[in-house]
């Protein structure tokens, strides 16, 4: 993706409106969809996308080719949505969870492959169930197949940091889908 | 009936994970903040349709005027074909040796126009083109011009 976005980022910065649009229409649904997730709300999610995409190419000057173009465009929806949710759902920055058991007094879950029957509806509930900032991780590494270290560039952490909220995050999904299995 | 559930395991289910589309003027409103403007796209069918149905307007409003152009200069023979409808078949032959007749004379006035051009083109006699065209009139004008029996017969 990223040798065929070089072209056309070389084209807009020579303003070509076209380039603009190609750009914005490969990557809209994925930048969209990521902040769906996160933010739970369609109107919002697009108000933030837009904005995301208004600043990244606003700011095409200021995008380093080293890396790829979709890392740039995640980086800036990820600080999108914290500004927004700082300022609208503070509470939704937390990464506690009140509705599922404490990780530590489950030794197991955290090493067993466990078999999951989940259908897509189920996904996205178990998702939206999650802090963002774990299903944020879980987006970008399954849905997204990114790697630790472009995560961790994304999100502005150490790769450790990151390993630990995917940790985390896993631990608590497999939690959840075992608490839906019981009852 | 909800469908049939598969094993997966956490990676293939968010893996499987659709992507979802922003509305249909999220382009326009991010365009428009960089500062373009986006022409909204040429629909093809839908401008052959306009088109198609403008000419088909056009063709049923001009097949309408002389539709009643028709029937307002021919009024009283439509009154008469309404009063006594078995004069119907005499009046059809009537209007038919009319057409023919005119028909007749629009081949007479074009023959002799290729005539003419042909005669100072020099490529053509004219004389054969002339010959035609005045036989077939004088036909036409022979079968009008004979009285018929049964019009005067339902006159009478």
């Amino acid at each position: 993706m990223e040798n065929t976005d070089h072209p056309l980022i070389h084209r807009c910065l020579a303003n070509d409106s076209g380039a603009f649009e190609e750009l914005l229409n490969r990557n809209k649904n994925q930048i969209f969809s990521f902040i769906f997730r996160l933010i739970r709300n369609p109107e919002d999610a697009e108000d933030l996308a837009q904005d995301t995409f208004i600043k990244a190419l606003r700011g095409l000057n200021s995008y380093d080719t080293s890396r790829p173009f979709i890392t740039w465009l995640f980086a800036i929806a990820h600080n999108t949505c914290v500004d927004f949710l700082r300022a609208k759902k503070p509470q939704m920055l937390s990464i506690d969870d009140e509705n599922t058991p404490d990780i530590a007094d489950s030794p197991d879950s955290t090493r067993k492959t466990v078999e999951l029957k989940l259908q897509q509806e189920e996904t996205e509930e178990l998702l939206t169930s999650l802090p963002p900032l774990y299903s944020e991780v879980l987006l970008l590494q399954f849905r997204e197949d990114l790697p630790i270290q472009q995560i961790a560039e994304i999100l502005q952490l150490p790769e450790g940091t990151v390993k630990i909220r995917l940790f985390r995050a896993k631990a608590l999904i497999r939690k959840k889908i075992e608490l839906l299995k019981n009852r | 009936m909800k469908p049939t559930r598969e094993n997966l395991t956490l990676k293939e289910a968010l893996a499987s994970l659709p992507y979802y589309s922003p509305g249909p003027k999220f382009n326009a409103k991010v365009m428009k903040a960089l500062g373009f403007e986006i022409q909204p796209a040429f629909n093809c069918t839908l401008a052959l349709e306009k088109t198609v149905t403008i000419i088909a307007a056009c063709w049923l409003a001009g097949a309408c005027f002389l539709l009643i152009r028709l029937l307002f200069a021919h009024a009283a023979d439509i009154l008469f074909l309404c009063l006594k409808p078995q004069a119907l078949l005499s009046m059809l032959k009537f209007y038919a040796l009319k057409s023919w007749l005119a028909g007749s004379r629009i081949i007479s006035v074009l023959s002799k126009a290729v005539g003419i051009i042909s005669f100072f083109a020099g490529k053509v006699n004219i004389l054969p083109h002339l010959a035609v065209s005045s036989i077939l009139a004088a036909i036409a004008i022979t079968i009008v011009s004979r009285p018929s029996t049964r019009i005067r017969a339902d006159n009478q």
